[in-house]
C-alpha cells in the first residue's frame, strides 16, 4: 500500500509544501521556520522518497497531486495555500487543476508547464540529470552544485551549499524513485489548462536557473490569469539557499492572498 | 492547425479526461464500499492505474495539440 509521511509545524492558515526532484520534505528546512511563524506549514515526502512508500513505481504529476490532496485529508485541512518547488511546482499546478477547491493560493517556484512549449535546459544539464541517476548520493550532490546554484552563491555562500548537501545526504533517495520522478516530470503537460487556474498565484524564479530556464516562469505568469511574476536576480535553481529573504516575501503573499 | 479543428480536438481530450476521472471516482467509491481485502486494494490499484495510463495518453495528446 502507499503511505505518505507528513509533518505539520506552526499554527494559522495551512500551507502545503510540495518538494521537487530527488528531495524529501525535509529539504524545506530553510523555509519552514520562516513560514511557520505565521502559518501552519505541512511538509511531506513524495511517494517513494524518504519515509513515504509507493505501491506502483510509475509516477505522474497527476498521481503526485492526488497524493498531496490525501495529505491535506489526513491533516484535516479542507483548503490550503500551496507552495510547489521545481517538480513540486508541476504537482502544485495539477492540484490546482484537479482539485481547485482545495487551493487557496499558489506559489510556483522554479518550475515549468511541460509540453513542447516549455523551454528546455541545455543539453549539458539534461545529460547531467541522466548520469545522476547512476551516481552515489554523495557524488550526485557534489556534481549538481554548478547546476543548482548561481555563480554568486557558489562564490559567496559555500557554507550554505555545504549545509544543503549535508542535509540532503541525511535523507537517502532510492534510484528507482528518482527515475520515476524524472518520468513524471517528462510527461507533465499543463500548458493549455493553465488558464483555468483561478487561485492567486506567485511565480518565483532565479534569473540564472540552469535546471529550469527562467523563460518558463514568464510562460507560467502569462498563462495563469491571476499570476504575479517575481524574478530573483543572480539566483539559480535553489533560490531559497541563495536568497533566503524570499521566504519572507512568500509568507506575506500567503497571508495577503484572498 | 485550423483553430476550429484544434478547438474540437481539445474538447475531445478534455471530455476523455472527465470520463477517466469519473471512472476513477466510481472505482474508488467501490473500493471504499467493499469491506473485504484484497478486493478493496485491487479496486484502489485499478483506479490508480486507470488514472496513470490516461495521464500518459492525455499528455501525449496535448503534446501533439501544442506542437
Amino acid at each position: 500500500m502507499r503511505s505518505l509521511h507528513w509533518e505539520s509545524t506552526g499554527a494559522g492558515d495551512p500551507v502545503l509544501m510540495i518538494m521537487g526532484l530527488g528531495l524529501s520534505g525535509g529539504a524545506w528546512w530553510r523555509t519552514v521556520p520562516v513560514l511557520s511563524r505565521s502559518l501552519r506549514v505541512i511538509t511531506f515526502d513524495n511517494r517513494g522518497v524518504g519515509r513515504s512508500r509507493a505501491r506502483l513505481h510509475s509516477y505522474t504529476t497527476e498521481a503526485m497531486a492526488d497524493d498531496a490532496v490525501s495529505v491535506l485529508d489526513a491533516a484535516g485541512v479542507e483548503q490550503a495555500h500551496m507552495y510547489g518547488f521545481s517538480l513540486g511546482g508541476m504537482v502544485a499546478q495539477q492540484v490546482a487543476l484537479r482539485h481547485p477547491g482545495r487551493v487557496r493560493s499558489l506559489v510556483l517556484g522554479a518550475t515549468h508547464p511541460g509540453g513542447p512549449r516549455a523551454v528546455r535546459p541545455s543539453s549539458e544539464v539534461i545529460e547531467f540529470f541522466r548520469r545522476r541517476a547512476s551516481m552515489t548520493a554523495k557524488d550526485a550532490a557534489r556534481a549538481s552544485v554548478p547546476f543548482n546554484y548561481g555563480p554568486r552563491c557558489r562564490r559567496e555562500h559555500k557554507d550554505r551549499i555545504a549545509e544543503d548537501i549535508r542535509r540532503r545526504l541525511a535523507h537517502p533517495f532510492p534510484e528507482q524513485a528518482y527515475r520515476a520522478q524524472i518520468v513524471a516530470a517528462t510527461l507533465h503537460n499543463t500548458y493549455r489548462r493553465l488558464t483555468r487556474i483561478e487561485a492567486p498565484t506567485l511565480v518565483v524564479h532565479g534569473r540564472e536557473d540552469r535546471v529550469v530556464p527562467v523563460a518558463n516562469a514568464e510562460i507560467l505568469a502569462e498563462r495563469v490569469p491571476r499570476a504575479v511574476l517575481r524574478i530573483l536576480e543572480e539566483a539559480g535553481h535553489l533560490y531559497s539557499t541563495e536568497q533566503p529573504e524570499v521566504d519572507e516575501e512568500i509568507a506575506r503573499f500567503f497571508l495577503e492572498a484572498r | 492547425m485550423n483553430p476550429r479543428v484544434d478547438e474540437i480536438l481539445e474538447a475531445a481530450v478534455n471530455g476523455y479526461e472527465d470520463m477517466i476521472r469519473r471512472a476513477c471516482d466510481v472505482q474508488r467509491g467501490l473500493a471504499r464500499a467493499v469491506p473485504y481485502e484484497p478486493a478493496r486494494s485491487i479496486l484502489d490499484t485499478t483506479a490508480d492505474l486507470t488514472r496513470d495510463i490516461a495521464a500518459v495518453q492525455l499528455s501525449g495528446a496535448r503534446w501533439l495539440l501544442d506542437s
